[in-house]
């Protein structure tokens, strides 16, 4: 991010994780580099990755999930939990079967 | 306002800028603790609808989409345990993911139950797809759980007067109270001095009770829609040239069309469903689709409206007339409309190019009146003629509430018809549309047309003696509210309402209303798809439908006809005052019918059993006789002679730019807040209704082009007044590129009293739009 913010890992407290699923439809969302926001390109929902994945704007009912990171002494980072529920799961475990 | 309340609210920005930057995790979804992301405790439904669950149909109330849903309601506990990790695939983009924040826990029957609404994935109106109001459905169901605890649930009367405290009563005392009252007035005063001020998308049921107690019960011809000041018509510019004001399009033409011309309306933000169809099915983000927007604002649409391939025409506001009829000036003078339409349907085209012709509506000369480059305006018009046929010619409340609204509403619609765009494939000339449809039968006025007066101007003359506020909170939603708030605390002021609110608080008579998903109410979306909004929960405490506080009154004070025994019983005799009805015949349409239709409801006009999907069609003329509404079944281009003189900044009503108001305040609806916020944020008591929401939007905002901002010394987060010659409203500057100079942009009928745009609004009407201009002559200072 650049800059420190709640819930960052490293140095500066700048590295931060989220879902890339809209928790809107699930479509994936990318980073807008002009903005800085995190941004949905099927129907323009904007989460801001400085606030925790706060939507700023658009249909998404939900902030985008936010996964929690570690760091460990060799600077490997780990995925270490998440919170909010990922769009499309029933639960945040990856096993499982499609739903028809 | 009290300083305390003052400080209150400023502290309470700071608060949540800080909470923003800090906090870890909003919308009280879980957080978890870290540890091994696979041993990680999983974030989880609590239960899921088993296959025992009730299940009902029912339709968005919000916005004139009306997205189709499913209810599943089951005793807690009873429900699936989720399965292992079963996901909905994301490729399918499925909205039946039964997001946690669809589900509540409330009381039916006395127990614990889990009420969950999704969108449903069949319903066609919607493409299966929602917005973000339609996503807090159920947190907007009454739960003693849940911030909706505050519903009203006991009718209240002041029994003293107004100086004597509002207390709970029975039913009996509530209805006795107010017949008796009103019974005085109309021996003292006249019928006339009863006024009701309605919401007209209030559910079928509900709105045709009033107006037949109101027009043929007590025979008062004191009426107000919520969108007017009187029983007008909003769209009698357009109905002067199609014949009718309704919508005329069907869903699936905003995926179908080729561009679509977007005028004074944010389809994004207040018809979401229909605008995603059109961006992503339709592939407007691909360019298969190009739009023309006209906005004085340069919004998310503008953005789109350009990467399309489109234009995004940056409107000076009020203008609108001006620059569609240099669009037809363009169209015309090239010969690019399409001659074959215009000979076979409409009548008037030389008036129209007489009209046109002139050169005040030369390119060059509209550009310095409505501020759009001339070559872009000949570049609209090119790509308006390159796709006749295949457009959607679309415009709505942003060039309709202005007392120039009929000639902004003419200009756009002959413009429509001369390219050939009405009742095909993609094709229209229409209004975009608002809320959903709530009013069926039109009963006449008592005393003609000529005793239908602004409700204000009657007011004014102290001719009114009593309003009574149903399903619409008059103190956000009338104008001039600085001036006529005062008046009306006077009266005696009757209120049906599902919240204490402002106007709760200065009520004598408080009538609790039972609501959506509590009895089955009935709206049509905009492209006439009729629904019954089932209902599948208890109303809270002793609440009741608004057609039933009707009946019980209209009985109370010796009137018949009131005998309704269930809501279907008055859409019975709706139904039948439609017959023959061009636009709008449901009376074939039965209630069995209704209920069996899934969540898609049943098209009207409805004849034979046909649904018509589009008005103005070849498949109109072959059902209904005839084209067009008009009874040559033309369309009318003569109305367009209504431009020859026209000047927007000189209309006797429109209020004037001065150096003491040097800006235009204009406003939006915020995709966050529907019709009056009534669950977005109360105000009788000052809370957030669905918090989610609120935080996104916590205060009113005002944004200021950068150059103003500089003369005015102000910058982003500063609070401002605005003031008018009307009035004073609060708001927080946001400074950006939104608006050009000259311009300032605030969401209209945002709920919190001290600022809504209507404190500063003017109540001077269009005599036969009904409609006041929501454009303000204002300055600002910082506060
Ligand atoms: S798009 Fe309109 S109808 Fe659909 S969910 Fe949103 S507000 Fe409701």
């Amino acid at each position: 991010m650049g800059c420190s913010v709640e819930g960052g890992i490293g140095a500066d407290k700048g590295i931060v994780a989220y879902s890339m699923f809209c928790t809107h439809l699930g479509c994936a969302v990318e980073l807008d580099q002009a903005s800085g926001m995190l941004v949905c390109e099927c129907h323009q929902s904007i989460y801001d990755p400085k606030q925790s994945g706060k939507v700023v704007e658009g249909p998404a009912p939900n902030n985008l999930p936010m996964i929690s990171l570690e760091i460990d002494k060799n600077g490997d980072i780990y995925a270490a939990g998440v919170a909010g529920l990922i769009y499309g799961l029933r639960n945040n475990l990856l096993d499982g079967e499609e739903v028809r | 306002m009290s300083n305390e309340k003052e400080f209150s609210r400023r502290d309470l920005l700071k608060v949540s800028a800080a909470a923003a930057a800090g906090a870890c995790v909003m919308n009280g979804m879980p957080v978890f603790a870290a540890g091994k992301f696979l041993e990680a405790k999983a974030v989880e439904f609590a239960e899921l609808p088993p296959a025992h669950a009730e299940t009902y149909d029912t339709a968005c109330r919000y916005c004139h989409v009306m997205c189709g849903y499913k209810v599943y309601i089951w005793p807690k506990g009873t429900g699936l345990k989720p399965d292992k990790a079963k996901f909905y695939p994301v490729e399918k983009m499925r909205g039946d993911w039964p997001n946690p924040i669809f589900t509540i826990e409330a009381k039916k029957n006395g127990k614990d139950v889990l009420i969950m609404i999704v969108p449903d994935n069949k319903d066609v109106a919607s493409g299966s797809n929602y917005s973000v109001r339609g996503a807090f459905n159920a947190q907007s169901l009454y739960s003693e759980k849940l911030p909706t605890r505050i519903r009203l649930k006991k009718p209240m009367i002041r029994r003293g007067g107004k100086t004597s405290p509002l207390v709970e009563v029975s039913w009996d005392e509530a209805i006795g109270f107010c017949a008796d009252n009103f019974q005085k007035i109309i021996n003292q005063y006249g019928p006339d001095a009863i006024g009701a001020v309605y919401g007209d998308w209030g559910y079928l049921q509900n709105t045709h009770a009033l107006l037949k107690w109101l027009f043929t019960g007590i025979k008062s011809s004191t009426l107000a829609g919520n969108g007017y000041l009187f029983w007008g018509d909003e769209s009698w510019g357009l109905a002067d040239v199609v014949g009718a004001g309704t919508r005329s399009f069907t869903a699936e033409d905003f995926t179908k069309t080729k561009l679509i011309f977007c005028a004074g309306k944010n389809l994004k933000d207040t018809g979401s469903s229909w605008y995603y169809q059109a961006l992503s099915t339709g592939g407007m983000n691909k360019g298969d689709i190009k739009m023309i927007l006209v906005d004085p604002r340069r919004i998310q649409m503008a953005e789109d409206a350009e990467k399309s391939g489109g234009l995004f025409l940056q409107i000076k506001p009020g203008t609108d007339a001006i620059l569609g009829a240099s669009l037809m000036h363009v169209l015309v003078m090239h010969d690019l409309y399409d001659k074959d339409f215009v000979q076979r349907h409409t009548t008037g085209f030389d008036t129209l190019k007489q009209t046109v012709l002139n050169s005040r509506f030369a390119p060059d000369n509209a550009e310095k009146i409505t501020g759009i480059p001339a070559a872009k305006i000949i570049a609209a018009a090119e790509m308006l003629a390159k796709h006749k046929g295949q457009t959607m010619v679309l415009f709505e409340k942003g060039i309709m509430h202005q007392v120039v609204g009929y000639e902004n509403e003419v200009a756009y619609s002959a413009m429509g018809i001369i390219l050939g765009n009405a009742g095909k494939p993609g094709a229209c000339t229409s209004r975009a549309g608002g809320h959903p449809r709530g009013t069926w039968a039109d009963p006449p006025a008592p005393n003609g047309a000529s005793s239908m007066r602004s409700i204000c101007e009657k007011i004014d003359k102290g001719e009114i003696k009593s309003l009574w506020a149903y399903i619409s909170n008059i103190y956000i939603q009338l104008p001039n509210l600085s001036k006529y708030k005062p008046q009306i605390d006077k009266m005696f002021l009757v209120v049906n309402e599902i919240y204490p609110t402002d106007t709760t608080a200065a009520a004598d008579v408080v009538f609790p209303a039972a609501t959506w998903g509590e009895w089955n109410t009935i709206q049509a979306s905009e492209d006439r798809r009729l629904h019954i909004q089932q209902g599948f929960m208890e109303a809270p405490g002793d609440a009741k439908p608004d057609w039933w506080i009707v009946a019980q009154l209209a009985k109370r004070m010796g009137l018949s006809g009131y005998d309704w025994k269930n809501e279907q019983e008055i859409y019975d005799e709706v139904r039948a005052q439609t017959k023959g009805s061009f636009t709008s015949d449901i009376s074939e349409i039965e209630w069995k019918d209704l209920m069996k239709s899934g969540t898609n409801g049943i098209q009207f006009p409805y004849k034979n059993r046909r649904s018509i999907s589009r008005l103005y069609s070849p498949e109109t003329e072959e059902v209904m006789g005839r084209r067009f509404k008009h009874d040559d079944g033309k369309a009318h281009l003569e109305p367009v002679k209504a431009l020859a003189d026209f000047d927007p900044f000189n209309h006797p009503l429109r209020d004037k730019i001065t150096n003491e108001y040097p800006l235009w305040m204009i406003m939006h609806r915020a995709n966050e807040i529907w019709n009056t916020g009534y669950n977005f944020y109360n105000n009788g008591l000052n809370v957030p209704l669905t918090p989610n929401l609120y935080e996104r939007l916590p205060e009113q905002t005002v944004s200021i082009n950068p150059k103003d901002a500089r003369t005015i010394g102000v910058k982003s987060g500063d609070w401002v007044a605005l003031n008018s010659r009307n009035g004073s409203m609060k708001a927080v500057a946001k400074v950006n590129g939104l608006t050009a100079p000259g311009v300032v942009d605030v969401m209209s009928l945002y709920p919190k009293t001290e600022s809504t745009p209507n404190m500063v609004t003017s109540e001077k009407a269009d005599p036969k739009l009904a409609e006041w201009d929501r454009m303000v002559p204002v300055n600002i200072v910082k506060v």
